[in-house]
């Protein structure tokens, strides 16, 4: 299953549907879960990481055979370091558990909305994903997921502070439910920034598509919950909705006003980003990434001709990434020969279509 | 007033320190001073990670409490400064052996400390019985008090009978 994950741009928050989506690629609910009494990974030796892979791999064997949706073990230092950075860029799995480690572990489903990391921060990180603004859709999974777990595992829990995890930022729920946008009319008309900031008064954190410091490549950003503890997962999932529906108003006005206000300057700005991805002969990762979203932002507003509609641009943020363009290719590449590749692939796949 | 450091312009800036009750006095001229950087700025505060960070959090009742510098988590022997160094907890017994400390931290990040969502199946009975015996416990220290034995040894047999269900592993 793996060798097919690291091989194709789609996943399933590419997939360009559910409510907002234009906006919201995609929701993500995040359970943070431990097992009873045994070291945090942060405290591990191998014996005793090795100990808590070997459950929840046999825990997964057994779901597996009473005909859940079945879900594929990898220990992650059986996999190249190049698949590793794969499943990083498609959001799998996060940026430590890349790193080495004899003990990390990742349970998969087929089409990648359930990514379950085994001794990240916390022994279990549940992840699920789906496309568009469904943040409850998500739960409902995550959730159903979580009660199978716990059926063959002692979670660690306390009645008063609830789910115990690694770092006490995560205790209570240890539900982290975020949102990947796109908001490049919020960044042109400069409003990002102050709608940014008052979020964080709200209790939610606003980073990166990749991680700190990534803040601003591909006007793509992650919103999510700071607090875990003295909320419901409803409250959680609720208020961040409301938040994004919020942000999702407020871009679509910006959007509506670029348009009527400067036509020329936006369909320019869409058209020259088409432009030089069909003919550019060096292309850098980052370069790729604010070019597609002025050209998504472009087919969003339509435009650009019907061949454009049906594109599925979300699948080029993965097509952009250094190890997806390296294991496409087969071979390893400098940076700038990457970029070389990187160029001649998206020249590809904008060969059709073009401005109305 | 000549400046001290390059000794030619004269002193503009007037700085006056106090480090651990020291009093240290500095005259600059305004160059010197900026590349001295004795900013008239407030002083960094070293932050290298997160967990440096989170650490913080945890600091206080080391300050507050020799004591608790050597105090042990029972089920994995890891120490409270242990924990406090690295921001995180060593495994689930940490935060009951050291809740009285963790409280104030949980708060500042929270909010509170009180968990109010999810609670696991498994958990979930015992959870409710939990609660009705820390509400029968109550109510039997009441009856005792009103010297309704009758009604008392009723609650006390519940009381067992719940209590066996748990030694049971019953719930």
């Amino acid at each position: 299953m793996i060798k097919k994950i690291v091989a194709r741009t789609q996943s399933s928050w590419t997939k360009q549907e559910g409510p907002y989506h234009q906006i919201v690629l995609s929701s993500r609910i995040r359970l943070a879960r431990n097992l009873c009494k045994l070291p945090m990974p942060a405290f591990q030796n191998e014996t005793s990481g090795f100990s808590v892979l070997e459950k929840v791999k046999s825990v997964a064997e057994t779901l597996n055979r009473q005909g859940n949706e079945r879900l594929y073990y990898y220990r992650l230092n059986e996999l190249p370091a190049l698949e590793r950075q794969i499943l990083l860029e498609k959001h799998l799995i996060s940026p430590e558990q890349r790193e080495d480690g004899v003990n990390k572990g990742l349970l998969i489903n087929k089409d990648e909305s359930i990514s379950i990391m085994i001794n990240e921060e916390d022994h279990l990180r549940i992840q699920v994903f789906c496309a568009g603004l469904q943040l409850e859709k998500a739960w409902e999974l995550a959730d159903q997921i979580d009660d199978a777990l716990e059926s063959q595992l002692k979670f660690a829990f306390d009645e008063q502070i609830g789910y115990l995890t690694c770092c006490p930022t995560n205790v209570g729920t240890g539900l982290r439910a975020s949102v990947m946008i796109h908001v490049p009319a919020l960044v042109l008309t400069q409003q990002a920034r102050k709608v940014f900031s008052s979020l964080g008064q709200l209790g939610v954190a606003v980073r990166g598509l990749y991680g700190e410091g990534t803040e601003g490549i591909g006007n793509l950003y992650q919103i999510s919950n700071q607090v875990t503890l003295g909320k419901t997962e409803g409250e959680i999932m609720q208020n961040l909705t409301e938040l994004t529906i919020q942000l999702v108003e407020n871009e679509e006005k910006a959007r509506q006003w670029l348009l009527q206000e400067c036509t020329a300057q936006l369909k320019d700005r869409a058209g020259r980003a088409f432009g030089i991805l069909q003919n550019a002969a060096i292309l850098n990762s980052q370069e790729a990434l604010n070019f597609i979203s002025d050209v998504k932002m472009g087919v969003d507003l339509g435009l650009f001709e019907d061949q454009l509609q049906g594109f599925n641009l979300n699948e080029l943020l993965v097509l952009a990434q250094p190890g997806f363009i390296q294991r496409y290719m087969g071979k390893v590449m400098d940076s700038s020969e990457r970029d070389i590749t990187r160029a001649n692939l998206f020249a590809q796949k904008f060969r059709t279509g073009g401005m109305k | 007033m000549q400046c001290e450091r390059c000794k030619k312009k004269t002193a503009s800036v007037h700085i006056t320190q106090f480090i651990n009750g020291k009093k240290n006095e500095k005259h600059l001229c305004e160059e010197c001073a900026r590349e001295e950087k004795l900013n008239l700025e407030f002083p960094k505060i070293p932050l290298h990670n997160l967990n440096e960070f989170l650490g913080a959090f945890f600091n206080q009742p080391l300050i507050a409490n020799e004591q608790v510098i050597d105090d042990v988590c029972p089920n994995c022997k890891s120490s409270y400064s242990e924990i406090a160094e690295q921001g995180r907890m060593a495994c689930s017994e940490c935060y009951r052996h050291f809740s009285s400390y963790l409280e104030p931290a949980l708060r500042k990040i929270h909010g509170t400390n009180l968990h109010r969502g999810k609670i696991p199946r498994q958990m979930g009975a015992s959870f409710r019985i939990n609660r009705e015996l820390d509400d029968l416990k109550l109510k039997l220290r009441q009856a005792v008090e009103k010297e309704e034995y009758e009604k008392a040894a009723e609650i006390r047999d519940r009381i067992k009978e719940l209590e066996s269900k748990i030694d049971k592993g019953e719930v």
